[in-house]
């Protein structure tokens, strides 16, 4: 056990705010949604397979919209399919986060003004972390996941 | 089943001409050939394309049975529908054209004789706007069907504005 061997003998207390505790836990285990758009999706597949391994992170995949927290749009969203993006999301339970992975996602990338592109996936639904690239290498979107776990350290649930 | 075994022929338009002409004048139907680059073309009226499509599929000697590639082209004061057929038996490979008006395209669906054709047809009618006559199921293949014009047209634009894009509540 390391650091810890021989150093809690006796019984202890440890005090800690709910929140850090709660936080703490929470962004130790981002659950997101088997959800691949477009080519950013083969990027995202590597990050989440052994090599790159996201589970060491406490990330797992989940199948339904229902279970997860977070979900990570990785592609272009064209203009049929925007509906469809924004009903998974509605469909998430709260609380929930959104990661826009790549330049088609932040702002419709390479094709920014075309006829059938949504100029990125925040006209749709909020973002709360952008990783840049096109597309990003799965260590770019591991610095993307980590800083969503910030994002989760600075929440409050208790103290309003 | 019948296994054929097709041998390699090169082709040669002057042989595919004289195979087609005849047969198109006994059905009534003139054709203005041409050859750019080795690919022969044929070009022919609006009104002829169901008729003479259903000849060259139909006909045992002919035998274009297959639609490589199905679209328009629009060249502003006029919109051309572009077939590109094959025929497996002779190693023969045709492109026909048909001239259609500008403001008012108009044309007959080839679905009917070629069921590749279908979708074909359906990502034609919403990308330049032609009127496909007698097609199954002629709805929107892959737009979203909010678009203020028809992309593939010269005189489309994109209006900027749609930036602030808000998805529709329902789809299908």
């Amino acid at each position: 056990m390391g650091f810890l061997e021989g150093r809690y003998t006796k019984p202890n207390l440890i005090t800690v705010s709910y929140d850090k505790l709660m936080n703490a836990a929470r962004s130790r285990s981002f659950w997101y949604l088997t959800f691949g758009v477009a080519c950013c999706a083969i990027e995202f597949m590597a990050a989440a397979a052994s090599h790159y391994d996201f589970e060491r992170y406490g990330m797992f995949f989940r199948a339904s919209p229902r279970q997860v927290d977070m979900i990570i749009i990785s592609g272009t969203i064209t203009r049929k399919y925007a509906p469809v993006v924004k009903r998974l999301y509605e469909q998430m339970a709260e609380p929930k986060y959104v990661v826009a992975m790549g330049s088609c996602a932040i702002t419709g990338g390479p094709f920014y003004d075309s006829y059938s592109v949504v100029q990125g996936v925040d006209k749709v639904i909020p973002v709360n972390v952008y990783v840049q690239g096109c597309p990003p290498r799965p260590e770019a979107l591991f610095k993307g996941l980590l800083e969503l776990k910030n994002v989760v350290k600075g929440q409050t649930i208790v103290i309003k | 089943m019948e296994i054929i075994n097709y041998e390699y022929k090169k082709t040669d338009n002057r042989d595919v001409i004289a195979a087609i002409q005849p047969k198109a004048e006994t059905a009534g139907v003139a054709v203005k050939f041409s050859e750019f680059k080795e690919q022969l073309f044929c070009e022919i009226d609006s009104a002829d394309i169901k008729k003479f499509c259903s000849l060259l599929n139909s006909d045992a000697e002919l035998s274009f049975e297959y639609i490589k590639f199905l679209t328009a082209v629009d060249y502003v004061e006029y919109i051309e529908m572009v077939y590109c057929l094959y025929s497996f038996k002779n190693n023969w490979s045709i492109i026909i054209k048909v001239k259609l008006d500008g403001r008012k395209p108009v044309v007959d669906s080839v679905c009917s004789i070629y069921r590749g054709a279908d979708w074909h047809e359906r990502e034609t009618a919403e990308m330049f706007g032609i009127d496909i006559m007698d097609h199954p199921n002629l709805k929107h293949l892959l737009l979203a069907g909010d678009e203020d014009g028809y992309p593939l047209r010269k005189n489309f634009e994109i209006k900027w504005e749609e930036r602030e894009y808000i998805p529709p509540e329902k789809f299908e």
